[in-house]
């Protein structure tokens, strides 16, 4: 395995100084207060576990588990230790040392890696919805019918789309006329399946802008959910697939709409997968929506609408911390005057999502996602934008719970519209 | 431990406030200090009641009881030496109460301090003490080792701020101390006595703390010297000119350089020093100290003075200076942290003293702090795994304390002693100090289960 083993990290471990100051920034600490909850503390059992005096344990899984991987500690760290880094590895290493459970690795190994495969029963899925779903008349949403693993009843899900974004156009490029320039672009698992809408307002917009769009053939999801939970295994897996759909389809720049999507193309697969040249080449062809949608000029637009539409922004953390994108996502929506772009309070606190966080670890997630609702609501907003997938998942199921009428959007689909 | 003592405590606290899990151990096994000893058992009380009860167990099986804030102090002081049990006190975390009229609040332990803050500007109201680690550590903490900050200069220390208390004895008694007026003096005074003692008095469960209303403005001034020797003098330069700033932060270049690195805010990285000046009060008088401050500094020999323009900005010179003490352990990995202070009038005299043991001995040795009151926290980074150097590390540390005690000073600030500082307090308050120490502590705690093996008592 590429990846560091634990001992590896060496001095990398021990930066933490035990200040204590990620207390006052973690998400998770906030809700549960207990120093096992906190960067402070997990950084403590890895160093016991890799000097070897501390077993692997379910109890440490269970604590190793509990970061949302949001880097606020991070960011706030005056050693700047790779908190997120080190607990990825220990992930890792409890997949290594076959720890982690057997329903996690059926699910994800054999589900993620099989793209194909996964189409298949997600559109069987999206033919038998009704049996397995519960239409929620007024949202377009639905609430399962019975318990099954990892979806809390409660969860609010959106319908699988009838059409697949990729189905819709597979392995086609999307010509417009006039063509200026082409793009790839990486479509991401849930914009395929569950929010093409994502998908097609990108089309719209590159159309108006006379670019053509290539979809490379083969890619699938990007792994991150993977990597999540320490499965270095199928994250390579998948990292290979969408490394050699991209070089087959020979584009030079891949656009990539989801903010985790696009850390990982860009960020996490070299930074993984050291040896391989493939993969830094595949990381600088990269670009992510915002950065390239800001170099273009939209304001000469039909600014049909004179009536102020209040939109508020979410940071989502691999975009704002990870790649240091916030400016664009904020300068396109202002550039419209029909927007009034109202801050919320700590725009880029972890909306509680965190990838698989947020399935094994439910019931917090709704309580961390809350105090994102909260600010939202404060700003009165109708529109929350943001840049990532994952993120929009959350703060949909959010607005659900909370019964708040806001719209969440994406970047793209609000430029779309605002047109 | 007893599965019978283990039982009655989970009763007292219930199920999910008790963990002895070897993981949930590790995690309070520690402070700052990175020291790890561990507890037998971690609870987390809800109330005082709770705490009563637990210190009652525990003192009929002569069970040691290590009280718990943040875990984030620099001498050990919540570290478990003797295992036992870690009493973690952030449960209790309501403000009672904010008396604005009459300039008074009642806090329970676990109350953040920053929060606390926030808390009563809301109602244009002032808590002073601002310990670097005010946005995590607790006030229950802060009363424990009497934490001090860079407001101490001009508004004084925790201590001056606690009216009155509610402890728990190591016998499982309730105690109440002082009052909520501004003058008491019926008895002796144990609520200063407890403020400071560590956790090993007494276990504090509520604080009776005093407020003063809010200054009108403020205005924080970024000083750079070419030479730290002429930060130094331009130090005891303002206090004899009668200006008194609420903060004069002193930083050398080490601790410049390891905070830019981080922060990458455009610090000076050539200056020899630099200080951090804060006035504040009514908004015509804070410009005529700037003013004769800028001058005393240009007379001092300040290349350059900066003045904050708005909040954001200040703010960022605060978290500059707050993560010197993280930032400067990318020097070397480990940080032998003293916290002496003298007489002010002296600091150029430590200054150079701690610049000749460092040369002497060959050490990297970090200062930076509270420079207006004489308090400077000297940091010597090392490698505890070099054995050789730990030798020199030591012998450095002896002489820094015999220095600053010759120059008529302590060798604890604000920090306390702790473990760290145990084996020197007797140099400091000499062989009567300790047993009349010992003997306060034998009256309160007989038994020796409260936070036992600290400062030597």
């Amino acid at each position: 395995m590429d990846y560091p083993d634990l001992k590896a990290l060496g001095n990398d471990l021990y930066r933490c100084v035990k200040c204590g100051s990620c207390r006052s920034v973690c998400p998770v600490f906030t809700e549960i207060e207990r120093e096992t909850a906190v960067a402070r503390g997990k950084l403590a059992l890895i160093e016991e576990v890799a000097e070897g005096n501390l077993m692997m344990s379910s109890r440490f899984e269970d604590i190793i588990s509990l970061c949302l991987g949001c880097s606020a500690c991070e960011e706030n760290c005056s050693n700047e230790v790779r908190v997120v880094e080190i607990i990825m590895a220990a992930r890792a290493a409890l997949v290594n040392s076959k720890r982690l459970s057997l329903r996690k690795r059926m699910i994800l190994r054999w589900i993620m890696n099989t793209t194909h495969f996964l189409s298949l029963i997600l559109k069987a899925g999206s033919l038998f919805q009704g049996l397995l779903f519960k239409r929620i008349p007024e949202e377009s949403g639905l609430h399962l019918r019975f318990p099954l693993p990892y979806l809390d009843r409660r969860r609010f899900v959106p319908p699988l789309a009838k059409k697949f974004f990729l189905e819709r156009y597979g392995g086609r490029e999307i010509k417009t006329e006039k063509e200026i320039e082409k793009i790839g672009y990486f479509v991401g698992c849930i914009t395929n399946y569950l929010f093409p809408a994502i998908g097609e307002a990108i089309v719209n917009l590159l159309k108006e802008k006379c670019v053509s769009i290539v979809l490379p053939e083969g890619q699938g999801c990007c792994g991150l959910p993977a990597f999540g939970v320490g499965d270095l295994k199928t994250l390579k897996d998948l990292a290979v697939k969408n490394c050699e759909a991209i070089e087959r389809s020979g584009v030079d720049k891949i656009l990539v709409a989801c903010s985790s999507c696009a850390f990982a193309l860009n960020k996490l697969y070299p930074r993984i997968f050291t040896g391989d040249q493939r993969f830094k080449k595949i990381s600088s062809q990269i670009v992510e929506v915002s950065q390239y949608l800001s170099t273009h000029d939209w304001k000469n637009r039909d600014e049909r609408f004179n009536q102020k539409i209040k939109v508020t922004y979410h940071d989502p953390c691999h975009l704002n911390r990870e790649l240091g994108i916030k400016r664009e996502p904020r300068g396109i929506l202002k550039s419209f005057s029909q927007v009034e772009l109202i801050e919320m309070t700590d725009p880029s606190r972890c909306c509680g999502s965190g990838g698989g966080f947020n399935l094994a670890h439910y019931d917090l997630s709704l309580k961390i996602l809350d105090k994102k609702m909260e600010d939202i609501k404060a700003t009165g907003a109708k529109v929350v934008v943001t840049s990532c997938t994952g993120c929009m998942l959350q703060l949909k199921d959010g607005a659900h719970q909370k019964g708040m009428k806001v719209e969440v959007l994406h970047l793209v689909e609000a430029l779309d519209k605002l047109k | 431990m007893d599965n019978k003592i283990k039982e009655a405590l989970i009763r007292i606290v219930g199920k999910e406030n008790f963990v002895d899990t070897i993981e949930d151990r590790i995690c309070y096994s520690y402070d700052a200090t990175n020291q790890k000893y561990l507890p037998e058992v971690v609870v987390f009380p809800g109330s005082t009641p709770e705490v009563s009860e637990i210190l009652k167990i525990a003192a009929k099986d002569k069970i040691p009881v290590v009280p718990r804030g943040a875990g984030t102090g620099f001498t050990g002081g919540s570290v478990p030496v003797q295992g036992g049990i870690t009493l973690v006190m952030t449960r209790l975390n309501r403000i009672i109460e904010i008396d604005s009229d009459n300039l008074v609040a009642v806090v329970e332990p676990g109350v953040i301090t920053g929060n606390f803050q926030k808390e009563v500007l809301k109602l244009d109201l002032f808590y002073p003490p601002d310990p670097a680690s005010l946005q995590y550590s607790t006030l229950g903490g802060n009363v424990a080792e009497c934490a001090g900050g860079p407001r101490a200069l001009k508004y004084g220390v925790t201590r001056d701020y606690v009216l009155g208390l509610e402890a728990v004895l190591p016998t499982g008694e309730i105690i109440h101390t002082g009052a909520r007026t501004m003058k008491c003096v019926a008895g002796y005074e144990l609520t200063k006595l407890l403020v400071g003692s560590e956790g090993t008095l007494a276990v504090i469960t509520k604080i009776i703390l005093r407020l003063i209303p809010l200054p009108e403005a403020v205005a924080t001034l970024l000083v750079i010297f070419p030479e730290v020797a002429q930060a130094a003098k331009t130090v005891s330069e303002i206090i004899r000119s009668r200006i008194v700033p609420s903060t004069l932060e002193f930083m050398d270049n080490a601790s410049i350089r390891c905070v830019e690195d981080y922060l990458h805010m455009g610090l000076p990285i050539e200056a020899g020093a630099l200080l951090l000046i804060e006035v504040d009060g009514e908004k015509e008088v804070i410009e005529k100290q700037i003013r004769r401050m800028s001058e005393l500094c240009r007379r001092g020999g300040a290349e350059e003075i900066k003045v904050a323009e708005d909040e954001e900005e200040r703010e960022m010179l605060w978290k500059a200076r707050r993560s010197i003490s993280a930032a400067i352990v990318k020097l070397n990995p480990t940080k032998v942290n003293e916290d002496i202070a003298v007489p002010r009038s002296r600091v150029p005299e430590i200054i150079n003293a701690l610049h000749e043991i460092a040369e002497r001995y060959r050490l990297v040795i970090v200062n930076f702090g509270h420079a207006g009151d004489g308090n400077i926290h000297v940091n010597i980074m090392t490698n505890r795994k070099d054995m050789e150097e730990m030798e020199r590390v030591k012998k450095a540390v002896e002489e820094i304390f015999r220095s600053t005690l010759k120059l008529g000073g302590t060798i604890s600030g604000e920090h306390g002693i702790g473990i760290t500082k145990a084996p020197f307090l007797k140099w400091e308050v000499g062989d009567i100090g300790i047993e009349v120490m010992k003997k306060i502590k034998a009256c309160f705690d007989p038994l020796n289960i409260l936070n036992p093996g600290k400062m030597l008592l």
